[in-house]
């Protein structure tokens, strides 16, 4: 697809990135000391951490990558909004007051604050910068799909404009100017999205009678033989569209007589009830498929979605970030609450993109903001300006739980190099321009992906590197160093080897026949969260004499 | 490195007690969710058909059911919420831990 460039979008993201960074160097002020850059001093509001952690944590994924799979594909989309929620559960019962009350800065600290010991720090410090950068690639990669009808550039350009900014915004003042990035971020990201649903609401469906068949994602029929609804509720237009046939597209690759391959997009009508239904895209398929090992890949995936957002380091860094144990689950509670609306409202939006007629049928990160296009050039320019400063406040929290795990656990504590706070902050910049400029460069080459399948990676590697090593560590006394430790390097090393040697891996980034795949599914939980588990009892088991601490 | 901050100590939240009792309605809670959503991991897995019958207004049970696991992640926390309180005021007020 062809886009124009928008003035006036090109205006709303200039404005947008110009009050975020202006907030970050008036806030650089105050975040010079190691407490301050790193944790913002422990005194960020609970309501105010609570609306950043959905800042955080409402990535690119979340807002292009699931608008775009329920676009595409439907229900399966919405699988992504339910695990990603769900796992909030986790957090905020499971995770969240033990982590506070053991920890200092990051989530290293905790795991060794029983056991001082150089091996969980060097483990802890590797998994949060692998789980960061893993987690970095597809916000990079939707910030290139965004730039392209923002602002008339290349998908590299857009890439680097985001990774310059967002590493401005951390170098500036860590993570006091990075919790007020995400607050920002958050609220108008949960503001916007529920004004937009509620202008498909108003809008409702119509049919759409064109002769133009290469126009996809567009309504055929109403039930009852109505060519418009009118404005609809919420339940109403789900009903109407189960109810209704929309007209969807098939791809095929085609090699040419001149060796080029291209791909041929052909109209395809679909029953809006078999829309509505798990099992419509290609991630999940398995699941109307009568053999269990087809099962095993969504199974796989919503494991690793439930456990891995109590996982993610750059999650785990912000209950440093307020006072205490009661402020740590107050702000999760907020944070459970803006961030379940918003997974509510993506449903809407996906499906308003579904059947606005304006899908890009080549790039399924473009849904919400073209659905938004729709509705005029402001809608547009908000919300593209707004996605932008989605993939700047989840950007900045994974480079700041980078930084952190290098300057921090990395330098400072299995290094032991005798560095004063100055030093430490100094340190933790620098890591934060070297991620950025190695965020950027994975931004470029991962491109084709959809974002929201990158992050299912993401979750995988951290719920099977880091969630055996948290959960065992507060539940069972006989827990070792040696078993964290072992834990964390296996878990993390067997789920990266496995999503490495997955069918996804073949196909999309080398090229290959997926069929040659050595692996027998694509998402590597389901095997390796249970993998982490059991490698830390039997390690502790065989270490436990030397090591078991006194008290848990 | 001190690896609890000062400021940790001061609420009654705080207490171990309060911590220990939180931890148990935590997990209690926790089970309850988990159970819920192995159910429709299960459901979608297992029998994906059942997923498309109309159920609340005539909307399916894929999407009702999903509905009702975000809707249910506020109950719970609203639950936690309400046990922490509670916790606070049966525990909080005791001296020393365990």
């Amino acid at each position: 697809m062809n886009y124009q460039t928008s003035p006036i979008a090109i205006g709303v993201f200039a404005f947008f990135v110009a009050v975020v960074l202006g907030i970050s160097f008036y806030l650089g002020s105050k975040a010079k000391s190691a407490s301050g850059y790193y944790a913002a001093h422990g005194q960020i509001p609970w309501f105010v951490n609570g609306v950043a952690f959905a800042g955080d944590y409402l990535s690119a994924a979340s807002f292009l990558g699931i608008c775009g799979m329920i676009a595409f594909y439907g229900y399966d989309g919405f699988l992504y909004s339910i695990g990603f929620l769900a796992g909030w559960i986790v957090a905020l019962l499971v995770i969240a007051e033990p982590l506070k009350r053991l920890g200092k800065f990051t989530f290293a600290d905790a795991l060794d604050s029983q056991f001082n010991s150089r091996g969980i720090k060097l483990a802890a410090a590797i998994s949060t910068l692998v789980v960061s950068i893993f987690y970095l690639i597809p916000q990079m990669v939707g910030a290139g799909s965004l730039v392209k009808p923002l602002l008339g550039l290349s998908h590299s350009t857009g890439v680097i404009t985001v990774g310059v900014v967002v590493t401005l915004i951390v170098v500036t003042a860590g993570m006091v100017s990075t919790t007020w990035v995400q607050f920002i971020k958050g609220g108008l990201l949960v503001i916007f999205c529920a004004v937009l649903t509620v202008m498909i609401l108003g809008r409702g469906l119509s049919v759409v009678e064109d002769s133009d068949t290469t126009r996809f994602g567009v309504i055929e029929k109403l039930p009852d033989g109505k060519l418009s609804t009118g404005p609809l509720g919420p339940l109403a237009y789900i009903r109407t569209l189960e109810q209704s046939t929309i007209r969807m597209w098939t791809s095929e690759k085609v090699t040419q007589e001149d060796g080029f391959t291209k791909t041929v997009y052909s109209p395809k009508s679909v029953l809006g009830k078999d829309l509505l239904v798990p099992g419509g895209s290609p991630t999940f398929k398995g699941v109307r498929s009568a053999k269990l090992g087809d099962k095993l890949d969504f199974l796989s995936l919503m494991i690793a979605l439930f456990g891995g957002t109590a996982s993610l380091p750059h999650i785990l860094i912000r209950y440093y970030t307020v006072k205490d144990q009661a402020s740590a689950r107050k702000s999760t509670v907020v944070g459970i609450a803006s961030i379940g609306f918003f997974y509510i409202l993506t449903l809407f939006l996906g499906l308003g993109a579904m059947t606005s007629g304006t899908l890009d049928v080549t790039d399924s990160n473009m849904a919400a903001p073209l659905l938004a296009r729709s509705f005029g050039e402001l809608p547009f320019a908000v919300i593209s300006a707004i996605a932008f400063t989605t993939v700047l406040g989840t950007v900045s929290g994974l480079i700041m739980a980078a930084s952190g795990a290098v300057a921090h656990d990395l330098m400072a504590n299995f290094l032991q190099i005798e560095m004063n706070d100055y030093a430490k902050v100094r340190a933790g910049k620098i890591t934060a321009v070297v991620v950025g400029v190695i965020a950027i460069i994975l931004g470029i080459l991962f491109q084709k992906l959809n974002v929201g399948f990158l992050v299912g990676w993401a979750f995988n590697v951290a719920a099977s590197a880091n969630l055996p090593a948290l959960v065992m560590l507060l539940f069972w006394r006989g827990t070792t160093k040696q078993g964290i430790t072992a834990a964390i390097f296996v878990g993390m090393i067997a789920s990266l080897g496995w999503i490495l040697l997955s069918q996804q891996c073949y196909r999309d980034v080398y090229g290959l026949d997926p069929a040659n795949a050595i692996v027998p599914f694509s998402q590597p939980g389901i095997v390796t969260i249970p993998l982490g588990f059991v490698v830390l009892i039997v390690v502790s088991l065989l270490t436990r004499r030397e090591t078991t601490p006194a008290t848990r | 490195m001190n690896s609890t901050s000062p400021s940790t100590k001061s609420a009654d939240d705080d207490h171990p007690d309060v911590s220990a009792a939180n931890a148990r309605s935590g997990l209690v809670l926790f089970f309850v969710y988990l159970a819920f959503y192995a159910g429709f991991v299960g459901l979608a897995a297992f029998a994906p058909q059942s997923m498309g019958q109309p159920v609340l207004g005539g909307v399916n049970l894929a999407i009702t059911y999903g509905l009702a696991l975000i809707f249910g992640a506020l109950v719970i926390a609203a639950l936690y919420m309400a046990a922490c309180a509670r916790n606070a005021r049966l525990y909080g007020g005791r001296e020393g831990g365990r």
